[in-house]
């Protein structure tokens, strides 16, 4: 915050240049959100990276969107280049100032909220839930990226759009990957209690009851 | 017996993992926030190398706070004219009677536009109105 307001003493526009960047910065970690967390669907693990190391990378990434995606919302608030309000950044479609896409970025941090706080509650309200809405990431991603091609000032900048590019890449591949990669049968520790994903095999079971 | 020494071996080795894993998780997060703050940087260097598009002015409420009451009717205004193309701008403010009120350009409204124009941006608030009574330019151009 400190680096924020020596910033803005040292130039007017530093806020909305730094606006800018995080903006860059939160599409690049959503993505890379995104493809832990298909990563993690896939059970996807090397022997450098296991499982869990997958999972609290994909959590704590998502939490570093939020921390990013707010930086982004209070440069732009604070610098009054664009006539928001902080009601614009929460309700969709409601801004004065390009509204559509405006919109879309709102509908982005309501989405990034309710996946948050699901899986904050996550025991609370059972996993069936938790999952349907944890479903809304994968809209999340999409709506953010239409909300920086269709708003960004540098949207017509060479290296923003091999940004998005890149980020595009990186999704849609983890996305085939995870789609064409059948998840094994094991079982799936989830809010403290080992799930089996399928019934046990006869076998297992006499051997369960032997 | 051999069974138990196995077992044990199996929990320490499963431990060991967990703590690589945890140690792991959080240098690679380190990591992660460090390489996001610099990309920050890096994007906003880029930002301010290519579109300037912002008003010299940007902030009045702040720059308002700051000054200090005239005696007279001159106010202490930022000086937004011709202050559009960036490191120039000081962020001295000139002191200019506030007597003639500016009057809000009648352009469409798109952040890339106001480039061209002294008056730097038209979705700018007006330094003679408050930010609560400001309408954007589509709405004050009558539109029927």
């Amino acid at each position: 915050m400190s680096v924020l307001v020596a910033a803005t003493s040292s130039s007017p526009k530093a806020l909305w240049y730094f606006a800018r960047g995080s903006g860059i910065v939160t599409t690049l970690l959503l993505s890379a959100a995104t493809v832990l967390g298909l990563l993690s669907t896939a059970r996807a693990a090397t022997r450098s990276w296991s499982r869990l190391v997958v999972q609290e990378m994909h959590r704590n990434v998502s939490l570093l969107v939020l921390v990013f995606l707010a930086l982004h919302i209070v440069t732009i608030e604070l610098d009054n280049f664009v006539p928001m309000h902080w009601i614009d950044a929460v309700v969709p479609f409601v801004s004065r100032y390009q509204p559509f896409w405006t919109g879309l970025g709102a509908i982005v941090l309501d989405l990034l909220l309710a996946i948050i706080l699901t899986s904050i509650g996550r025991v609370r309200i059972g996993l069936r839930t938790w999952r349907a809405v944890h479903w809304l990431a994968y809209a999340a991603w999409p709506i953010a990226m239409l909300h920086g091609l269709g708003m960004g000032s540098d949207r017509h900048e060479r290296w923003f759009l091999a940004v998005n590019a890149l980020c595009l890449v990186a999704v849609v591949g983890a996305a085939a990957w995870r789609w064409a990669r059948p998840v094994p049968d094991t079982p799936a520790v989830v809010a403290g209690h080992v799930v089996r994903m399928r019934a046990a095999s006869p076998l297992e079971r006499q051997r369960r009851s032997a | 017996m051999v069974r138990m020494r196995t077992r044990s071996d199996q929990g320490r080795a499963s431990a060991g993992n967990r703590d690589r894993g945890l140690d792991r998780i959080s240098s690679a997060t380190a990591w992660t926030a460090a390489g996001a703050l610099a990309l920050t940087g890096g994007f906003t260097a880029l930002a301010a190398k290519g579109f300037t598009g912002h008003a010299g002015a940007t902030t009045p409420t702040t720059r308002s706070t700051t000054t200090t009451t005239p005696p007279a009717a001159a106010v202490t205004t930022p000086s937004t004219a011709g202050n559009d193309d960036g490191a120039n701008n000081s962020d001295t403010p000139s002191t200019s009677p506030r007597t003639t009120p500016q009057t809000t350009p009648q352009t469409t409204p798109d952040t890339q536009a106001p480039q061209t124009t002294p008056q730097t941006s038209p979705w700018q608030s007006p330094d003679t109105l408050p930010q609560q009574q400001w309408q954007p330019p589509v709405s004050q151009s009558g539109g029927s």
